[in-house]
């Protein structure tokens, strides 16, 4: 007889006898207990695991939209690995903590793909682009590309990051033939993978070609920037160093609007000798 | 027998006075190696120099001399003449000949000249502002002039030649070929001898200098590291901070949009779980109960 029938075949005695307790029953009684310590448990666990799993996925979300006190700045330095100009990273540090800012540097090492996804999530007033950028001008999937990638640090692999890949919002860049890849940030990667607002922040492309076209530009507008700018063809890192100096000058301690900053600037350091390159805005004033 | 004795003692003085004369004129320009020459750097084939090494103290009379350029066939695409002299002449100081290019990517200083219209003429076709040759061509310092090696005479080639990619040289066979722009490499001696002996076993590529410093002038002879200009100073190219982007390599299929946190995708997959898993809860919890009610 299985253990259900007898289970049965005991209760329909017991009830046959009267239903009168006996050591029998009493002994029956704990199995019922038991059962109901298992509802309550599952009820518990139907509770608990829906809360645990949006707890744990609000924890793991990326930074917070709040605004803090202090105003703050980037400077994400993706050039260092190659140009490291601590010169230039110490005065423009010194020039935003002069005016108030607290300063967040990124070492070229640490500009990865998920550090650029937070840009826009951290409150910076400033964003500070000292990266290589390089043209993307191909079609993918049908569609005409123009625009200005800019480089991480991560090294390329056609086996990560497959989503943001077949939707280009990440492509791979290279600084010269034989160079190392890396994962490049496209515009599309600007637009939908950056949670968050820039906020009216100024973001400066300091790299080759920013501003080249507007396709990146436009797309850190659509986050929110208030001002990008960019240089509209190639730079050497020596100039672009120097004109965003000269720039933080202008707006941080001179307190020039952006428009009479930029066209100072470029006034004194001049366009780049060599390539003969200007540093522009986005959107400019038509 | 007098007199013959006089003429004899005359005869001595006058060589001896020729042999001082002609050696004096080598504290001028004559005791010079062509110490490297770079065909561009990080694709850019417009950052270009050529650097000069001393191999005698007081070679800093180079005005008015000549560099000559020419292609891998032989023929003269570019002359440059030097437009005034250098400060610093011990053994081992180098001249330091760049295009505007180059200026405008190096840290630490700058070439001790430049080329421009002003002091380099194209010839059949070749640009003025960018003569050096690649990845085949020969460059020639004073040519006609004697250097510094044992003879008196001004042989062919010297003051000194670099013939590179299949050039032909007055000196052994052709160095290596000067790669390609994105080879940040330069054509480079591996001496400071005096006189030239064998292109192609005297120079190699070598990588430029990844820093700037100064070379104390102990190191003159010593330190091959280029580009070094005559301030002593040796020079980091930086270029432009661009470079190649390139579509992905990924796969062509179209894949599910990725649970990242903080999208709004993930979102709904994270209360979908939930939800299950809370629905597995209560089934669980009825078939409990639903148990127990039927004993």
């Amino acid at each position: 007889m299985s253990k259900r029938k007898r289970r049965q075949h005991h209760t329909r005695s017991w009830e046959a006898s009267g239903g009168s307790p006996s050591s029998e029953t009493t002994a029956a009684r704990q199995p019922q207990r038991g059962r109901r310590l298992a509802l309550i448990g599952a009820a518990l666990l139907a509770v608990a695991i829906p809360v645990a799993a949006l707890a744990g996925f609000l924890l793991l979300a990326p930074g917070t939209d709040e605004t803090p006190d202090t105003p703050r700045a980037v400077i994400v330095d993706q050039l260092g690995l190659t140009f490291p100009n601590p010169g230039f990273v110490q005065r423009a540090t010194g020039l935003l903590e002069q005016a108030g800012y607290q300063v967040d540097y990124v070492p070229g090492e640490q500009a990865t793909v998920s550090l650029y996804s937070t840009l826009a999530s951290r409150s910076y007033d400033y964003v500070l682009l000292r990266v290589h950028t390089a043209q993307f001008t191909k079609e993918w999937r049908g569609l005409p590309h123009d625009e200005a990638v800019l480089f991480t640090s991560e090294p390329y692999s056609p086996e990560i990051y497959l989503y943001e890949q077949w939707e280009l919002l990440l492509s791979q860049a290279y600084a010269y033939e034989g160079a190392p890849r890396y994962f490049g940030v496209a515009a599309n990667f600007v637009e939908s993978a950056m949670p968050g607002d820039f906020d009216g922040a100024t973001v400066i492309m300091m790299g080759c070609g920013g501003l080249y076209t507007d396709r990146t530009a436009e797309a850190f507008m659509q986050r929110g920037a208030g001002v990008v700018l960019g240089w509209d063809q190639l730079v050497s890192a020596n100039h672009t160093d120097r004109a965003t100096e000269r720039l933080l000058e202008k707006l941080l301690v001179d307190g020039l609007p952006i428009d009479a900053a930029l066209a100072q600037t470029m006034a004194e350091v001049g366009r780049d000798p060599a390539y003969q390159s200007t540093l522009l805005t986005y959107p400019t004033e038509d | 027998m007098r007199y013959a004795r006089l003429l004899s003692v005359l005869f001595v003085i006058v060589v001896g006075l020729m042999a001082l004369n002609g050696r004096s004129a080598y504290a001028a320009f004559h005791c010079m190696r062509i110490h490297a020459v770079m065909g561009g750097y990080n694709g850019t084939d417009t950052i270009q120099y050529v650097e000069l090494r001393m191999n005698l103290g007081g070679q800093t009379f180079i005005g008015t001399h000549q560099m000559k350029f020419y292609d891998a066939a032989g023929t003269l695409k570019a002359t440059f003449t030097f437009p005034g002299n250098v400060l610093n002449g011990l053994n081992g100081d180098s001249i330091l000949v760049g295009m505007v290019e180059f200026d405008a990517n190096t840290t630490g200083g700058n070439a001790d000249f430049t080329f421009s219209n002003a002091n380099t003429v194209g010839a059949n076709g070749g640009d003025p502002l960018h003569p050096i040759q690649s990845p085949g061509g020969k460059i020639e310092f004073a040519p006609g002039f004697d250097n510094c090696d044992a003879d008196l005479v001004a042989n062919p080639g010297e003051v000194d030649t670099v013939g590179y990619g299949g050039a032909a040289t007055p000196f052994g066979s052709s160095a290596p070929a000067l790669p390609s722009p994105s080879d940040n490499r330069a054509l480079r001696l591996g001496n400071i001898n005096p006189a030239p002996s064998n292109n192609s076993t005297e120079y190699s590529l070598q990588a430029v200098s990844a820093s700037t410093f100064s070379v104390a002038t102990g190191s003159l002879k010593s330190d091959l590291a280029t580009p070094r200009n005559n301030g002593r100073a040796v020079l980091q190219i930086t270029p432009p901070v661009g470079g190649v982007a390139e579509a992905p390599d990924a796969g062509s299929t179209p894949l599910a949009e990725p649970a990242a946190g903080g999208s709004s995708a993930g979102i709904v997959i994270a209360i979908a779980a939930g939800a299950a898993a809370g629905a597995a809860g209560l089934s669980g919890a009825a078939w409990a109960l639903r148990r127990r009610r039927s004993r």
